[in-house]
């Protein structure tokens, strides 16, 4: 009787994991995030950001980054499961017209695309926004199992609405510096 | 005894289960659709690594019984079985996930008394409504929708609203639903072509 109780309760425990879509990184610990056991991201908090918030209750995961310093960007990075590219190991294994569907249909964001390539070869998207005099961005996407991987880059509340060369390359070297970890 | 304890204890778990799965009693239909053209994966729990118990292909409809707290999932009935898809991938009408492009924030060649014009038109079809929840449904899976002060694009972001953030319904206008955030309570308008309806009453 005692075991069946103890193996119903590892059935109970074992579907409240299946439920929980990614393990709860401390709110000031953002140098490790585990992303539903398939892969682990750590990185360096560029200097002068703070970790603002996670949300990692389901998908996607968002992690948001602020500064003190008003005029200076603040960023996103968002983790999102493509169930229509899993399988997919990193964006460098698209063609180009496979990598379309990741950014077509959305009139925000400017057709022209590029392409960049991190520290650890892997190939990175950088999107603009196609009206910067509403909202000027700058979107960085891969894909790396299966996960469409971003960030989202958008000037500060007292600059002047615009984001400059300096403030994308030091999120381009954000993203360079992040290290893509595969678990199990 | 026994049959008795096994039974009741069965019964919690499959409470446990059914409180955590599912939000929402409301059945609705929706239409699988994935921009690549793939047929979408039904998988056996609301988690990514789960079984695969088989694929559904763009256009097919289905009746959603629930979804998962968070909305990152929706269940429904397949071959018989309680089954999960992910949200992003269901849109309200069949073959429609093409949005018409949103107007561009450019100035109007009458100035801005076209802007607040085409702001007056919008908002001469304001009606509040029977609230219901809706998320956002950005065109790229880590992308955004605007929340705007005003139901115009030429009115600044009151937020970003990535993807399954969950929404009440206040209002309506023909392009635009008046909305209030259910994780911080911040109200504004964003256009109802980048939403999709997720049932009746405020969600928590």
């Amino acid at each position: 009787m005692k075991k069946l109780i103890a193996v119903l309760l590892c059935i109970m425990l074992a579907l409240g994991c299946a439920m929980a879509l990614a393990e709860a990184p401390g709110k000031d610990d953002y140098s490790e995030v585990t992303v539903n056991g398939a892969f682990r991201i750590s990185g360096l908090t560029p200097d002068g950001y703070k970790v603002e918030s996670i949300a990692n209750e389901g998908m996607p995961i968002l992690i948001a980054f602020s500064n003190e310093d008003a005029a200076k960007p603040f960023f996103t990075l968002v983790i999102n499961f493509l169930e229509d590219f899993s399988g997919v190991e990193r964006l460098n294994d698209l063609s180009e017209e496979e990598r379309k569907p990741l950014v077509e249909n959305d009139p925000t964001v400017d057709p022209a695309y590029t392409v960049m390539t991190t520290d650890f070869g892997t190939e990175v998207m950088v999107l603009r926004s196609a009206f910067p005099e509403d909202l000027d961005f700058a979107s960085f996407v891969t894909l790396y199992k299966g996960y469409e991987v971003g960030l989202n880059l958008f000037p500060g509340e007292a600059g002047d609405g615009h984001l400059t060369e300096d403030q994308i390359n030091l999120a381009m070297k954000f993203l360079s510096d992040l290290d893509f970890v595969p678990l199990g | 005894m026994k049959k008795r304890a096994v039974l009741f204890i069965l019964a919690l778990v499959m409470l446990t289960v059914s409180v955590a799965s599912f939000a929402s009693a409301e059945r609705v239909v929706k239409y699988v659709y994935c921009k690549n053209g793939k047929p979408l994966n039904v998988r056996a729990y609301p988690d990514v690594n789960s079984k695969l118990l088989g694929t559904l292909p763009n256009g097919t409809a289905i009746t959603i019984e629930g979804y998962t707290s968070n909305y990152t999932w929706a269940t429904f009935v397949y071959n018989g079985q309680i089954a999960y898809v992910m949200t992003q991938y269901l849109v309200d009408s069949p073959y429609s996930p093409t949005p018409t492009p949103a107007p561009a924030p450019a100035p109007s060649p009458s100035g801005d008394t076209g802007i607040i014009n085409a702001m007056e038109n919008e908002l001469r079809t304001y009606h509040v409504v029977n609230s219901y929840t809706v998320l956002a449904k950005p065109d790229r899976a880590t992308g955004w929708v605007n929340l705007r002060y005003a139901p115009s694009t030429a009115f600044g972001h009151a937020g970003n609203l990535y993807a399954n953030t969950q929404l009440t319904v206040i209002a309506e206008t023909t392009n635009w639903l008046q909305v209030r955030r259910n994780d911080n309570g911040v109200t504004g308008y964003v256009m109802r072509q980048y939403t999709i309806y997720a049932g009746v009453g405020a969600q928590q």
